[in-house]
């Protein structure tokens, strides 16, 4: 075995090396040999003459030892597959068009198939890069109702999770912005919140400097104040300087020293050490958690059940009744979030228009080679076998895959991330900073590439390889084709109609369910509202009163902006299509079913105004019920309905419990507040749980009810770019508070875009390309197709024309055999479409079975008439054209 | 046995085996000695010649050089390599098992 493979490798050396030294050398040898015999032989006795004639006889055929022995030293194989590709490429270059045209048919599919594998790579197959991602695993809890639930726990409890014999390690995290102070404005960061283990346990190598450890404490168990920023916030804002670490940073005006900056994919723009040892009794969300190798996850489960119950004893707050432990690895969720199928499916299209580029450069390659039988039979003829011709027709295809995928990893490479920036941030995670075409993925590119020139190359070699080597003697021979030739390429259009049908009937369907999307009535105005949010520093305004005099003092200063109509004000909701959750109500005299209770909202009187959210009945609170935080509520009409119906919503009365007392350290309550509000108006809905389910039932109450620490301001203003009053907006709050910064600013467009807007709008867009394309090729197909069997067939037209044929029984006798397959085509693509539209039923997408599919096969018809028409030019011009 | 034909696999032992008694030696010279050696039963040419000797040398059982030949012709030499002398004493066990086993078939009565 080691000798054979010793032997092959010096084979390939020597393949390699170019034969020109080998070669001289095998001639030298042998010509030393003879010399040597002949020298022998006139020793002997004989004459010159004689001596040689012997040694010649007695060695053999020169010619033939050195063909020997150069197919001895190096792989044959290798040899004549790299005289194949040779000759592939002499082969397109003689026929550039045909060339260009299947490089580029190819560079489609295959780089839009790996741009969207890239995708897919980067956001289900390989997302977290993470040490040990497989075995970590999200921790949650699951009520009695089965609704999940985050897992809180104090410094001791993560300690004693730590410790539990299952884990290998776990972390507590926290996120929040913060205000970083120092530049022009003051900067808004995204901080990830992280206990002392949390860097060492996701593996983060820092590019620059270091990352904080358990080492890292002042103390009594307090972090030492040192933060690692973000590759991207490295980039962005300290403009990627190598100097950064040892500097130090205001973070809401407190001094932190940069330690270190984190590779790209680890998200938000600061990590900071979650300081848990200051207040023991505060919990942490403590939900990710790294078991040991080999861990069952059911055992997982069983012991970290046990844990709970015995935290649930000591802190029955967070832990509901009754709850049970769910422990599911981190891909899982990854997989089953929303923009899973849409990737999916984006993907499915992207390979299905890839098949269609490889029948539709088949279905080239069999007319293109119905010229080239010529070729093709002399080969034959002077020894070719039908295995080295199909090689040879192979090794076309894989030059022309190869270039193709080439064109297409190119293509992906440059065109993905700009496409992603079309779409807002998030629509899919963790793509932001990851870099696309990845080994796996050019890999990915490489093997499409490989099935590629199998997909598209096979049927024809196979075609053009059968022995015909009497044509060669036929005067008409280039233009003979036998019966199995016409049938490939029946077989090859079918299939080509039947691939677009599927792609197009996807594509309609995709269109048809955008549409729905954008004819919801939406029950506000996205148009021309700036969303800004602010938060507070941390531990700042802990008075309600002051709380609360100041977001009012900020919102009256927008208000007062010019080019500003209406400043409102939400605490935490933001705006459509997804603000706030579901809080627990009572309504006397009735139980409210689990699915029924409404999402509160906490806003000032103006953001029904800046929303133009109309009020139906009723009435809005006033500005002065709102500083005392009155007890009052809007409701809107879906609640109304759901929680009154037949009767006046207005004068109702209802209990919201959590909005009686502060329920953390970062809300404020009122002073006196009880939870009880009475209904005073109905307002229309407006989507809040995303833009694909109804809106849930939801109220409004005055936001002072229970103050948070950041607050939403929702600005309509009267100019057309809402964003270019940002600047505006940021003074006007530095007026007031020196240091306040704006955490995210964008329109409430731009809400509605990142509320999957956009990437439905993305899905759809890919789509509808890859059915134009689709489409397109089908026409080239056709055309290709269409002219080459009215070529073939020039002369019997013409004797038909000659003796009264009219045109439309000459295009009758030329597409009959089309139609057959375009028809076949149709039908199959039919039945796919039922199969795929059951497989897709759970998307919401519209139906693939609707009349877009007859829509698409009128489509092809015309095409096909068009292409029939061009193909009768030459008739007319010259009907005796032959050849 | 007609005089052309050599089996496959004798000849590399044949080619090691003269080496091994000869010491280095060129092309021509070991087909010769072969020659000779069988009684000029086997006839060696090119062809069956140079692809063994080269697979050989493929293979690492020898190595070979260019030198002057002892009528003052520069000729390639091979020599046998460690592993070359290693693979003669196995191949020499295993051909020696072989023709003993055929000949009980052969001659049945002596067995």
């Amino acid at each position: 075995m080691f000798r054979r493979l010793r032997a092959s490798w010096r084979r390939l050396l020597a393949t390699l090396g170019g034969d020109l030294h080998g070669e001289r050398e095998i001639t030298d040898e042998l010509r030393s040999h003879l010399d040597h015999h002949i020298e022998d032989n006139l020793r002997a006795g004989m004459t010159r003459d004689v001596a040689e004639r012997a040694a010649r006889v007695h060695a053999g055929g020169l010619g033939q030892t050195v063909e020997q022995v150069r197919d001895r030293r190096g792989l044959a194989w290798l040899d004549s597959l790299t005289q194949d590709v040779h000759c592939a490429a002499r082969s397109a270059r003689r026929r550039p068009k045909f060339a260009v045209v299947a490089v580029l048919t190819l560079a489609i599919g295959i780089g839009t198939t790996t741009a969207l594998f890239s995708l897919v790579y980067a956001v289900l197959l390989n997302p977290f890069n993470y040490e040990g991602a497989d075995r970590t695993v999200n921790l949650s809890l699951l009520t009695d109702t089965g609704a999940p639930q985050g897992v809180f726990l104090t410094a001791d409890q993560l300690t004693q999770l730590r410790r539990a014999s299952v884990v290998e390690d776990a972390v507590a995290t926290d996120a929040f912005g913060m205000t970083l102070t120092g530049g022009d404005l003051p900067e808004y960061a995204r901080t990830l919140f992280y206990s002392l283990n949390g860097p060492g346990f996701l593996g983060i190598r820092p590019v620059l400097g270091r990352i904080f450890t358990e080492a890292d404490t002042l103390g009594g168990g307090t972090p030492a104040r040192v933060v690692i920023l973000s590759y991207a916030f490295w980039r962005s804002r300290f403009a990627g300087a190598t100097d950064v670490v040892g500097r130090t940073v205001q973070l809401d005006r407190t001094p932190y020293t940069i330690i270190g900056v984190a590779p790209p994919g680890f998200g938000g723009d600061i990590l900071v050490p979650l300081d848990m040892g200051s207040d023991p009794s505060h919990a942490w969300s403590g939900g990710m958690v790294r078991l040991k190798p080999g861990t069952d996850l059911s055992a997982a489960q069983s012991e970290l059940q046990a844990l709970m119950t015995g935290f649930a004893a000591e802190s029955p707050q967070r832990f509901p009744p009754g709850f049970r432990v769910r422990v599911s690895r981190l891909i899982e969720g990854r997989r089953a979030a929303s923009f899973a199928l849409p990737l999916v499916v984006s993907f499915a299209a992207a390979v299905l228009l890839l098949v269609v580029t490889c029948v539709t450069v088949s279905v080239l390659s069999l007319a293109r080679g119905a010229a080239r039988l010529r070729e093709l039979a002399v080969r034959q003829a002077i020894g070719a076998s039908r295995w080295r011709l199909v090689r040879q027709l192979m090794a076309e295809s894989l030059v022309l895959a190869l270039a193709g995928a080439g064109a297409g990893i190119a293509f992906a490479y440059w065109g993905t991330p700009r496409a992603l920036k079309w779409l807002p941030p998030n629509s899919f995670p963790d793509v932001a900073e990851t870099v696309y075409v990845s080994g796996p993925v050019l890999l990915f590119g490489v093997g499409l590439a490989l099935l590629t020139s199998v997909l598209s190359g096979l049927s024809p070699a196979l075609t053009l390889s059968r022995r015909r080597v009497g044509g060669l003697f036929q005067a008409a021979m280039v233009l003979v084709s036998d019966a199995d030739h016409g049938r490939a390429h029946q077989v090859l259009v079918a299939a080509q109609v039947a691939f677009t049908v599927l792609l197009l009937a996807g594509t309609g369907a995709g269109v048809r369910s955008l549409l729905a999307l954008l004819n919801t009535p939406l029950g506000y105005d996205p148009s021309n509202v700036l969303v800004v949010s602010a938060n507070l520093p941390l531990g700042s305004y802990r008075e309600w009163a002051a709380r609360a005099t100041f977001f009012e003092q900020l919102r009256a200063r927008i208000a007062s902006t010019p080019q500003v109509d209406a400043a409102g004000m939400s605490i935490y909701g933001g705006v459509p299509p997804r603000m706030g959750w579901r809080s627990l109500v009572e309504v006397p005299g009735r139980t409210v079913p689990p699915g029924m209770h409404p999402i509160v909202h906490r806003v000032s009187p103006e953001y029904f105004a800046a929303l133009r959210i109309p009020v139906l009945r009723g009435r809005v609170w006033s500005a002065a019920e709102g500083q005392r935080a009155t007890g009052v509520a809007v409701v809107t009409q879906g609640m109304a309905r759901a929680f009154w119906p037949g009767a006046d919503p207005i004068g109702q009365r209802i209990h919201v419990p959590e909005l009686a007392r502060s329920s953390s350290q970062f809300v404020l309550a009122a002073p006196g507040a009880d939870g009880w509000m009475e209904v005073v108006g109905v307002v229309g809905d407006t989507p809040n749980i995303g833009l694909h389910d109804a809106p849930a039932p939801a109220m409004y109450v005055p936001h002072t009810v229970m103050l948070g620490d950041g607050a939403v301001f929702a600005i309509r203003t009267t100019g057309a770019e809402p964003l270019a009053l940002l600047r505006t907006v940021r003074e006007q709050m530095q007026a007031i508070s020196p240091g306040q910064a704006v955490a995210q600013a964008r329109t409430a467009q731009d809400a509605l875009d990142a509320g999957g807007w956009a990437r439905e709008r993305f899905v759809v867009f890919l789509l509808s390309g890859f059915g134009v394309l689709a489409l397109v090729l089908a026409v080239v197909g056709l055309f290709s197709v269409v002219s080459f069997s009215v070529a073939r067939r020039v002369r019997e037209f013409g004797i038909r024309l000659a003796l009264g044929a009219r045109r439309t029984t000459i295009a009758t006798l030329a597409l009959r055999p089309l139609a057959w397959s375009i028809a076949a085509g149709l039908v199959v693509g039919v039945a796919l479409s039922t199969v795929a539209n059951a497989l897709l039923a759970r998307w919401s997408i519209g139906d693939l079975t609707d009349p877009v599919v007859l829509k698409v096969a009128w489509l092809v018809h015309k095409f096909n008439e068009i292409a029939a028409a061009d193909g009768f030019v030459p008739i007319e011009v010259n009907p005796s054209a032959g050849d | 046995m007609s005089k052309q034909d050599i089996w496959q696999g004798t000849l590399a032992l044949m080619v090691l085996k003269t080496i091994e008694l000869m010491g280095p030696q060129h092309g021509y010279g070991i087909a010769r000695r072969i020659e000779q050696t069988s009684g000029h039963q086997l006839l060696v040419n090119y062809g069956t010649l140079y692809p063994a000797l080269l697979k050989l040398e493929q293979e690492g059982y020898l190595t070979s050089y260019w030198d002057t030949s002892d009528n003052n012709r520069r000729a390639k030499y091979y020599k046998l390599t460690r592993t070359g002398k290693r693979r003669i004493e196995k191949a020499t066990a295993e051909w020696e098992q072989a023709t003993e086993i055929l000949a009980r078939f052969l001659s049945p009565g002596e067995a």
